[in-house]
């Protein structure tokens, strides 16, 4: 359902950029936008201002169109040639790129860097919206965007009230780090964290910051009741059966009862619009009707 | 190629590395046609009048030319280095990471990646300069820790001195190991790609920097090759023939820890180059170290130049990483030309 509003609301939008309506002809942006962060390439679509862009990063594969344009590469091992050769009138990043000397090269043909700080939490997240609004010169669509997003996730949190009261599962939420191979555990800190927490669980590994490698142990001993996986981890192993073929899975509760669920990266590792609905989801996770 | 004198082979090599070269500056992200190379060059020189493609001069001239130049000199580095330490060691497997040149070099941008540059009193004022500065200084200490712990069995004792290469090598690898297991996500990312080598970051400064202490090194290194010739039949042997070979073995390897510290620390760890192209010079002609050093300077840096093309353009507009595609492209051909060698003595 949400995904069919969005969808409507995107093509709205779209036909807006495609000049159909007034405004946001002359966007500080300009023309040719290389953006290298997946929340912000994320917000620029909601916004209508994907007819900006000419180039992604690598990570950036969401919504699914975006994938049509060129990708220069992983954020963090950055080429300036790839860059430039999009001829891009700004290269628009959230701070979490590299390596240092590549960003110093593009700036010196000219290329200017835009660097907007990550929304790490709702409120930051739609004050950076309105400020992608106001830099593509799409200032009420980013407004109508952020006022539906705000009254989605109030009635989203009103409705998570209801299981105050319930026991609190315990939550594991795992993302797979493609660079090591490895699973982790996020922790205390962070969009996972607070999802969890207002959905009424308790995070299962939230005695640390950040992200925490799991090893079998830590899984056991964390024991908890309900796991969540992204997208890449939990498709390399396809279902939950075979999720639980990892070590020390099979140990905990949600190993046991097989209450192992699929989430996307983009719908727990940053907030967007799509938030209201991730909570949701989870909360239905947590406590399924009987 | 036998049948060749060396110097005609030379010529031939070095005519090679030129198109490589020529190949690597016209392709890329941005494709330069080479009559447009030409005219950059002309307007450099100031033979030409200024023309419109100003944009794609200065990517040309900051960004391209400084790499391709790089590029064929870090190739060029890891072949002579290899050649010269097969030499030294008389042995065959040896390569240039093997007297903990890389794998300290490693540990050293490591530091910097996972701490940042704040992490030392030293690196702070060295802002994006802190990861080619600390990873020389890891290089340089990594090495003269080998040689140390070498000289304890003897000066002269190569096999004191690759047993030291190799345990000095898994201790900086731990370090290594361990900082990018306690490292944040990206963090852990910027060791990885440094890992593999990169291109990348190329610029004038740095590319200035490895040009300046390499061609004074190699032309002190190319009037070597009689005594490394020497110094095949043995220690003791090249003794006789009137060589101090603690001094010459000494003094070789102070020039290669130099070179390859400078080299690593502009592109990372490129792993392969130094081991196989002398083995390809050999097959191809002779193991004589007159014909070896040159020729395998010249292999390093064609090969190199042509890998380096290849990072560029697979995955256009982004980059992969060179280490990667050396192994791929390097291990079979290597295969190929050592099969090719095997079929000629048979038949």
């Amino acid at each position: 359902m949400t995904l069919c509003r969005r969808d409507v609301g995107l093509l709205l939008l779209g036909a807006g950029a495609a000049g159909l309506l007034p405004g946001g002809a002359r966007a500080a942006a300009g023309n040719r936008v290389v953006c290298v962060s997946k929340q912000i390439n994320e917000f620029i679509f909601d916004i209508g201002a994907q007819s900006h862009l000419v180039a992604r990063d690598l990570t950036s594969i969401q919504p699914p169109q975006i994938r049509r344009l060129p990708s220069v590469g992983y954020h963090r091992a950055l080429s300036a040639e790839g860059i430039i050769s999009m001829r891009p009138s700004v290269l628009l990043t959230d701070g979490n790129v590299g390596p240092e000397p590549v960003l110093a090269q593009v700036r010196s043909v000219g290329v200017p860097i835009e660097t907007m700080e990550p929304g790490t939490t709702p409120e930051s997240a739609q004050a950076l919206m309105l400020r992608l609004g106001r830099y593509f010169g799409r200032d009420a669509a980013a407004r109508t965007v952020v006022t539906r997003w705000r009254g989605e996730m109030a009635r989203a949190l009103a409705d998570m009230r209801r299981f105050a009261g319930k026991p609190r599962p315990r939550v594991l939420v795992i993302h797979f780090g493609q660079l090591n191979n490895s699973y982790l555990g996020l922790s205390r800190g962070g969009p996972a964290d607070a999802i969890v927490a207002w959905a009424g669980g308790v995070n299962a590994v939230g005695q640390v910051g950040g992200m925490a490698r799991l090893t079998p142990e830590i899984i056991a001993a964390a024991a908890p009741d309900i796991i969540i996986a992204t997208d890449v981890g939990y498709d390399r192993y396809g279902s939950a059966e075979r999720f639980r073929s990892l070590p020390g899975i099979a140990l905990t509760p949600a190993g046991k009862s097989l209450a192992i669920h699929r989430i996307f990266e983009s719908e727990i590792m940053y907030f967007t619009p799509r938030t209201p609905a991730a909570l949701r989801k989870v909360a239905g996770w947590l406590h399924p009707a009987r | 190629m036998r049948g060749l004198a060396w110097s005609r082979v030379q010529l031939l090599l070095a005519a090679a590395l030129l198109l490589a070269v020529l190949a690597a500056l016209c392709t890329g992200a941005f494709f330069f046609p080479p009559a447009q190379v030409l005219r950059f060059a002309g307007q450099s020189l100031g033979l030409v009048a200024e023309g419109e493609d100003t944009f794609e001069r200065n990517v040309f001239l900051m960004l391209r030319l400084p790499r391709v130049l790089l590029c064929g000199l870090t190739g060029a580095t890891l072949g002579l280095s290899g050649a010269l330490m097969q030499g030294l060691f008389r042995n065959p497997i040896v390569e240039p990471g093997l007297a903990g040149t890389s794998s300290g070099a490693a540990l050293g941008a490591s530091i910097v990646l996972v701490f940042g540059g704040e992490a030392t009193a030293i690196t702070a004022p060295l802002g994006a300069a802190a990861v080619p500065a600390m990873a020389f200084a890891g290089g340089l200490a990594a090495t003269m820790l080998v040689y140390r712990i070498a000289s304890v069995f003897g000066k002269t004792d190569v096999l004191a001195l690759l047993l030291a290469g190799i345990a000095v090598n898994a201790a900086c690898n731990a370090g290594t190991g361990f900082l990018s297991y306690i490292a944040r996500d990206p963090q852990a990312r910027s060791i990885t790609f440094w890992n593999l080598g990169t291109f990348t970051t190329a610029n004038w400064p740095g590319t200035a920097l490895v040009a300046a202490i390499f061609l004074p090194c190699l032309l002190i290194v190319l009037r070597q090759g009689k005594a490394l010739n020497a110094l095949m039949l043995g220690e003791d042997d090249a003794a006789y023939l009137g060589l101090d070979p603690d001094r010459l073995v000494f003094r070789l390897l102070v020039l290669n820890t130099l070179i390859v510290s400078v080299a690593t620390a502009m592109v990372g760890v490129i792993a392969f180059v130094g081991l196989i192209v002398p083995h390809m010079v050999r097959l191809l002609r002779s193991s004589d170290h007159r014909f070896l050093l040159p020729a395998s300077a010249l292999i390093g840096a064609t090969l190199m130049e042509l890998v380096d093309v290849l990072a560029r353009l697979v995955i256009r507009p982004a980059e992969l990483p060179v280490g990667i595609i050396t192994a791929l492209i390097g291990a079979p051909l290597f295969l190929y030309i050592l099969l090719l060698h095997r079929r000629r003595l048979a038949g």
